[in-house]
């Protein structure tokens, strides 16, 4: 493969992240802002899990098949289920505080609700 | 039984109380829980101790789940057990003590969901400084935040403890995803996660990729240690989280995430990084002497006695990564010796701060004024606390000051002794300013700058007595700041434990096990010089009396501002109004600060390596 | 916010293209080989008895990162009840869902039963086949949604008493550190298998994992059912209040 798709899913991952960030810096809304660090954090899988992939390789387990059989990255795959847990956490946290924010204040708007600054 | 054996149970004990309390739940009687937690940081306390005996003379290299290295290669993750991991990790574990210890009067009715919370934090600050694996320690990043995220949000019925909420679980999620990102890029191009392993792999391959990925992991975790331009949401946290979890946030929290980035720099990069190791140095002397100077500022302008003592954490913690940043061993020893001493001073100022607000129900300087005449036990506490801070002698903070003289005298930058001693200066003397407002009446009576900031509601009518034994923590904590620095042998335990810490190549072998190699040329003769003269004849005691000095000085000026017309002068409140004005308590904005620290970390760096 | 936006525009740009150099210097898409994962696909047949490699990575090589990650969902899960246990301050009861028609609800009933068991085949076969205590634990999760979807909050409610799970999640984590422990007091290192490796392939097989995959597939289907739980709560019935 050339040098540029050899690093489109690299690249594809870096997208994500700054889109990710992107609508943190310039969200209105608590909701919207959890789901795009949920976004941001999807990056990270991508990355992974196009990091350990190997071409005509299958998946790393050996159940009915030939224990030398070319197979791709375990260990990516297993970072990246715990990456997923790590990222339902924080988003059931985050929802728990918005929740949170909107019954006591009434607002969802991340730039109103300031009340500490200075 | 072997103590190599117990480190696990550094982590493991906590995090088992705080399984056994939550399934215990409702059935336990309050003080049985209270038992149990306090009972689980002792175990910590001393296996911790006991561990701390043996790392002295040697560090410990734990495997988990007996997968020990192959052919060079890491299969299980280890924990890297040296004397300064260790000893913090004791540190969390009296800061935790005392914390349940102090919240044994503090909440009415708790339940045991606040004490596993603790109990978490501090496991995962204790596996956040030992672990040897990349992958583990963002884990235990964000597993300590998590906990953190829920101890800030407690008070969950004000607004107050919940923005502060928000914003550092966003912001510190955000980091972690970057720190995650570096560690993946590493792994893509080494495919190793164990420290010792990617040091290996990548110390003669220095190219973008190793640069852009130490990038991403400092940065990450300098969220987390609150440094400029990414301290935006440690104020905002530490202003309204409850008082016991401000102890365990300003005490180790924040200081962590300095010694990880450094023990990161020495094993996975100096090699790499070779002879351009200036410019890491540069970036680091940058970032954290700018944190030092705003965080000590800031300090001076706030009124709100949480926030004040938030931002001279901010400014501390500049401080310590300002003296490991000269990535010398004494610097380092200092770096070391001074988070221990901070988080002692600290912790006992915001246990002091925790008493004001239970006695009077208000944590603001103007609504305090003049209203706690009288508690001199207190006043004591705080002043100590407050001359703790300006490096006293006596203190601890003093001796760690001192290892920054020793290091400055040998390698040159002597202009970070100057923004060591203005730091301390200025935070003791916003301290003592808060002192005489709120334990005398002195100063200008001004309007609260933030009536919703105090939004704890511990104590929502009027405010209740405080008993005595509240008070027994703080004093406890300065003592220890006070007695550990009489500890014999105490400038050689840290300059050796430095010296360790500072061989990255040294330590990557311990962890594969390759036969140790002899100290480096060099160290070996640096560390028969330093341990031939006593840093203790070093220390000067005038230097941390005038320190004290010019602190109270500071603290005279601040309250007499009225009468000496400093507020009208221009030049003076036009900065500090501009300072105040982007501290917005906004996480957008938060992360638009988080994007262009990174830009300048990655930037320069990549520039000054091309030159 | 224009300034915002204009200063992340400017400097992400930086960091993306400093990002991008440096996936120049990953290997290219496809032609990964390191010696890690390498090493795991080699040895977990013959070393643990197991044909899943990922599970056997994320339940005993790296076993003490999932450790830890059990934790955060535990903590995290105690974190949303401390945050809800206010209730919230307007008590008006919103809505739950509709009744369902009384054959939709046979149906759902009958799915319970199948997805709860074949969430317990997936959590006890995760060292053999695709599968584990995460995907599992989430499975067994979507039963107990599925009886609050098929029309009754009473229901669901009186199926996920509070105080049981919480206990329930308590024992998966609980369980999880205190093997580790008990293996650290037999003299083993934290973690390490010291139960029977069994015949590959078998159910019963591979040591420690298959009771790590239980543990964890408590841990995880309480924790869930448990966030469902306190929001359920805190949304429809108006939060608990009492606490």
């Amino acid at each position: 493969m050339s040098g540029f798709l050899s690093s489109l899913p690299y690249l594809v991952s870096a997208w994500i992240f700054f889109a990710g960030l992107f609508g943190i810096v310039r969200s209105r809304n608590l909701l919207h802002m959890a789901v795009c660090v949920v976004i941001m954090q999807s990056s990270t899988y991508i990355l992974l899990l196009s990091i350990g992939f190997r071409s005509g390789a299958t998946a790393p387990i050996f159940y009915g098949i030939s224990p030398t059989t070319l197979a791709v990255d375990p260990v990516v795959q297993a970072l990246v289920l715990t990456d997923v847990v790590v990222e339902t956490v924080v988003l059931a946290l985050l929802l728990a505080i918005a929740v949170q924010i909107h019954d006591c204040t009434g607002e969802l708007d991340p730039n109103r609700i300031a009340k500490i600054k200075g | 039984m072997n103590p190599a054996a117990l480190v696990p149970l550094i982590v493991g004990v906590p995090l088992s109380a705080a399984a056994i309390l939550v399934g215990a739940g409702k059935s336990l009687p309050r003080r049985l829980a209270d038992s149990i937690a306090i009972l689980s940081t002792v175990i910590s306390i001393g296996c911790g101790c006991w561990i701390f005996n043996h790392v002295i003379e040697q560090p410990i290299v734990y495997w988990f789940g007996g997968w020990y290295p192959r052919k060079g290669v890491a299969i299980g993750i280890s924990f890297y057990a040296d004397p300064v991991s260790v000893s913090l990790c004791v540190l969390t574990a009296v800061l935790t003590c005392t914390a349940f210890v102090y919240s044994w009067h503090y909440f009415e009715s708790a339940g045991t969901h606040y004490h596993a919370l603790m109990l978490v934090l501090s496991g995962a600050i204790c596996g956040f400084l030992l672990t040897a694996d990349l992958f583990n320690m963002f884990v235990f990043f964000e597993l300590s935040t998590v906990s953190a995220v829920a101890l800030c949000g407690y008070h969950s019925e004000s607004p107050g403890p919940l923005q502060g909420a928000w914003n550092f679980g966003v912001i510190c999620t955000v980091a972690a995803v970057t720190a995650l990102t570096g560690v993946a890029l590493l792994y893509g191009r080494t495919g190793a996660l164990n420290f010792a392993q990617v040091g290996a792999g990548i110390a003669h391959d220095p190219n973008p990729l190793v640069l852009v990925a130490l990038a991403f992991i400092a940065c990450g975790l300098m969220v987390k240690g609150g440094f400029a331009p990414f301290h935006f949401w440690l104020a905002d946290a530490h202003a309204v989280a409850a008082t016991p979890a401000c102890v365990m946030f300003s005490g180790i929290m924040v200081e962590m995430t300095a010694v990880v980035v450094l023990r990161l720099y020495f094993v996975l990069f100096s090699t790499a990084v070779g002879d351009r190791e200036w410019t890491v140095r540069a970036l680091l002397l940058g970032f954290s002497s700018v944190t030092a100077v705003l965080g000590a500022i800031m300090c001076l302008l706030q009124t709100h006695l949480k926030r004040l003592l938030a931002y001279s954490t901010i400014s501390h913690v500049g401080l310590v990564l300002l003296a490991g940043a000269m990535l010398v061993p004494e610097a380092i020893g200092c770096a070391m010796l001074y988070i221990i001493a901070h988080g002692f001073v600290k912790g006992s100022l915001f246990l002091c701060t925790g008493a004001l607000k239970q006695r009077f129900n208000a944590i603001d300087e103007s609504e305090l004024h003049g209203r706690a005449r009288g508690w001199y036990l207190l006043l004591a506490i705080y002043t100590l606390g407050a001359i703790g801070l300006a490096a006293a002698p006596l203190f601890l903070t003093g001796r760690a000051d001192s290892l920054v003289e020793a290091a400055v005298r040998d390698h040159g930058l002597h202009w970070t002794v100057w923004i060591f001693s203005f730091s301390a200066i200025i935070t003791a003397g916003a301290v003592l300013r808060s002192a005489g407002a709120v334990f005398f009446g002195w100063g200008p009576r001004e309007a609260s700058s933030s009536k919703e900031s105090g939004g704890e509601r511990e104590a929502a009518a009027g405010g209740r007595k405080v008993e005595r034994i509240m008070l027994l923590p703080a004093a406890l904590l300065i003592a220890l700041a006070i007695g550990l620095s009489f500890t014999p042998g105490l400038d050689h335990i840290v300059l050796r434990a430095a010296t360790d810490f500072h061989d990255g190549t040294r330590i990557r072998d311990r962890i594969m096990n390759i036969t140790h190699a002899p100290l480096k040329q060099a160290d070996a003769h640096r560390e028969k010089e330093l341990m031939a003269e006593p840093v203790a004849e070093k220390y000067s005691v005038e230097k941390g009396l005038i320190n004290v000095a010019l602190a109270l000085a500071v603290a005279f000026l601040a309250l007499n501002r009225d009468r000496l017309r400093l507020t009208r002068v221009r030049i003076l409140t036009r900065p500090a109004s501009l300072l105040r004005a982007i501290h917005t308590g906004t996480v957008g904005d938060y992360a638009a600060w988080f994007i262009a620290g990174v830009a300048v970390f990655s930037g320069v760096m990549l520039l000054l390596w091309r030159m | 916010m224009r300034i915002r936006t204009a200063a992340y525009i400017f400097f992400g740009l930086f960091v993306a293209g400093a990002y991008a150099w440096a996936v120049l210097f990953l290997p290219a898409f496809g032609n990964y080989h390191a010696a890690y994962g390498e090493m795991l696909n080699r040895i977990t047949l013959y070393e643990r008895h197991a044909t899943n490699v990922v599970t056997t990575a994320v339940f005993d090589y790296r076993g003490f990162d999932t450790l830890n990650e059990e934790f955060m969902l535990f903590i995290a899960v105690v974190g949303v009840l401390v945050l809800f246990r206010a209730g919230p301050a307007d008590q008006r009861k919103h809505s739950g869902p509709e009744q369902q028609s009384d054959a939709v609800r046979t149906f759902v009933l009958g799915l319970v039963s199948l997805l709860a068991l074949f969430s317990l085949y997936i959590i006890l076969t995760g060292q053999l086949t695709p599968g584990g205590g995460f995907q599992g634990g989430v499975m067994l999760a979507t039963a107990f949604a599925l009886i609050y979807l098929s029309g009754s909050l009473e229901a669901f409610l009186r199926v996920t008493p509070k105080k049981g799970l919480e206990v329930a999640e308590a024992i998966g984590v609980g369980g999880l550190v205190l093997y580790g422990i008990a293996v650290v007091a037999m003299g083993y290192p934290f973690f390490q298998n010291v139960i029977p490796l069994g015949t590959t392939g078998h159910l019963l097989s591979a040591g420690s994992l298959p009771l790590l995959n239980v543990f964890t597939g408590i841990a995880v289907a309480m924790g869930m059912v448990l966030l469902m739980h306190a929001y359920l709560r805190e949304v429809l019935e108006g939060g608990e209040g009492d606490e």
